[in-house]
């Protein structure tokens, strides 16, 4: 698991900007979706992985975990799908030829490596979403902005891999089209702790909220709990 | 300045996947736009600040000289201006909302346009072939930001410069985002500023490692001469 290193200034810059330390330890469990960015075999399994990242395997107890937590009190889960898109020209024009093999292979819908890691349970409510970038909230990617807004969602839950790259777009993305998002430490994976930290960082100070999975839990049980008692 | 030293992981990881250091060192300056992000007075000049960047004011002798190189190779430059006014209260309530009442104040106060820290740095050499673009969140180039990527397309650009300010924060979402939108994307290193070196280096080495390319602002005035040269020989 990564090392999680969130410094005292960035906390201390979040409270003076902010007037607290989490200021989405409010949010609504009902209208909360977690996203589950590209826990793929694509990224998981040496063998098939066109892009390895080995911290992905250690967070499937955290994702599995927020998941039942999130359908329990009220919420959605949404497993994003990365999927080889041929007209992204900026993404294949400069890359190696060998290496775009192994990317359509390994990111083309009915491979091996588009699967969702098996040890993640997906349940039938949950919504599946294919992307064809970086980012699942660009209207050019996906359209998960539009099912989420659809389905009464205003507070994302971002975890998955790679941290730094399509976890980060989606959650700035996410945070610019008007959804409260929170990265979830201990649910994101990444090559090094510092390009793990470095991203979580920057997201906590300017654009959202940071938490671990128990502080999360813990909000959407305890919020969860008024509404039920009222109901 | 910003001291930039792109670290070993970050190059073997570039070179691991496209085999040359700079993947867009071949762009073509007529369909080349030079993208200068809020570099205005409320990032520049402390006592309207919403967001004081001491390096963005260094920054402008490298953003001037790539200005007029874009010009006469055949681009265009592109000049936009972070705003927040009341209908942001609403359309994009998820950052206003989040903070606390002074700051969001500071915010309506000195990125609306009209005011002080709304206005483009004065030493910023801005022409009339220029345009100047709105931009009403971090990116430049997400949903809901402005019209820039439509603007773009329509005049035939399709490779973007990014420059200004914050490195990390709008820059760096802008040149994420136009990459998504396939837009050749190239950060220039000396040519954001950001609130320290680490920060700086931190988007510079993800953005190179992946999503497109990084060059200072001689390398790139090399390209676009270079890019010039071989279209008049061809002519």
């Amino acid at each position: 698991m990564h090392k999680v290193d969130i410094p005292k200034w960035a906390v201390d810059r979040v409270i003076e900007r902010r007037g607290t330390a989490h200021p989405y330890a409010d949010l609504d469990p009902a209208r909360t979706a977690l996203i589950v960015v590209d826990l793929q075999n694509g990224f998981m399994v040496d063998d098939v992985a066109h892009a390895l990242c080995p911290m992905a395997v250690e967070v499937v107890p955290n994702v599995n975990r927020l998941a039942a937590a999130v359908r329990r009190t009220g919420g959605r889960v949404a497993w994003i799908k990365n999927t080889h898109y041929p007209a992204w020209i900026t993404m294949y024009a400069k890359m190696r030829p060998e290496k775009i093999a192994k990317r359509i292979e390994s990111m083309s819908e009915g491979s091996t490596g588009h699967q969702v890691y098996p040890e993640l349970e997906m349940k039938p409510e949950d919504m599946v979403v294919q992307k064809w970038r970086f980012s699942a909230f660009l209207p050019e990617s996906s359209d998960l902005a539009v099912r989420l807004r659809a389905a009464g969602c205003d507070t994302v839950l971002i975890t998955g891999t790679v941290t730094n790259i399509c976890c980060e777009s989606s959650a700035r993305d996410a945070m610019m089209m008007n959804f409260h998002t929170i990265m979830v430490s201990d649910g994101n994976a990444a090559l090094s702790d510092e390009e793990h930290n470095a991203s979580l960082v920057n997201f906590y100070v300017t654009f959202g909220d940071v938490m671990d999975t128990d502080f999360l839990i813990g909000c959407l049980e305890r919020n969860a709990a008024p509404r039920e008692a009222a109901a | 300045m910003h001291k930039i030293e792109m670290p070993q992981w970050a190059i073997d990881r570039a070179l691991e996947r496209r085999g040359k250091p700079h993947p867009h060192e071949d762009l073509d300056p007529r369909k080349t736009a030079l993208i200068v992000v809020d570099l205005q007075n409320a990032f520049m000049i402390e006592e309207v600040a919403v967001a004081y960047v001491p390096v963005a004011v260094e920054i402008v002798p490298n953003v001037n000289r790539l200005a007029a190189v874009v010009r006469a190779t055949g681009g265009k430059v592109f000049w936009i201006k972070h705003t927040i006014d009341s209908g942001s209260l609403t359309s994009w309530s998820e950052y206003l909302g989040m903070l606390t009442p002074g700051t969001r104040e500071g915010q309506l106060k000195n990125l609306a346009p009209g005011s002080r820290g709304h206005d483009i740095y004065s030493t910023l050499e801005i022409k009339p072939v220029d345009e100047v673009v709105q931009k009403y969140r971090f990116s430049a180039f997400v949903q809901g930001a402005s019209d820039l990527p439509q603007r773009l397309r329509a005049e035939g650009y399709d490779t973007v410069l990014i420059t200004g300010t914050v490195t990390n924060v709008c820059c760096e979402s802008s040149a994420r985002d136009a990459m998504m939108l396939n837009f050749r994307t190239i950060m220039v290193s000396d040519g954001n500023a950001a609130r320290s070196d680490e920060e700086h280096m931190a988007t510079l080495a993800t953005f190179y490692a992946i999503f497109g390319d990084v060059m200072d602002t001689d390398y790139l005035i090399e390209r676009l001469q270079a890019g010039a040269g071989m279209r008049l020989a061809a002519e």
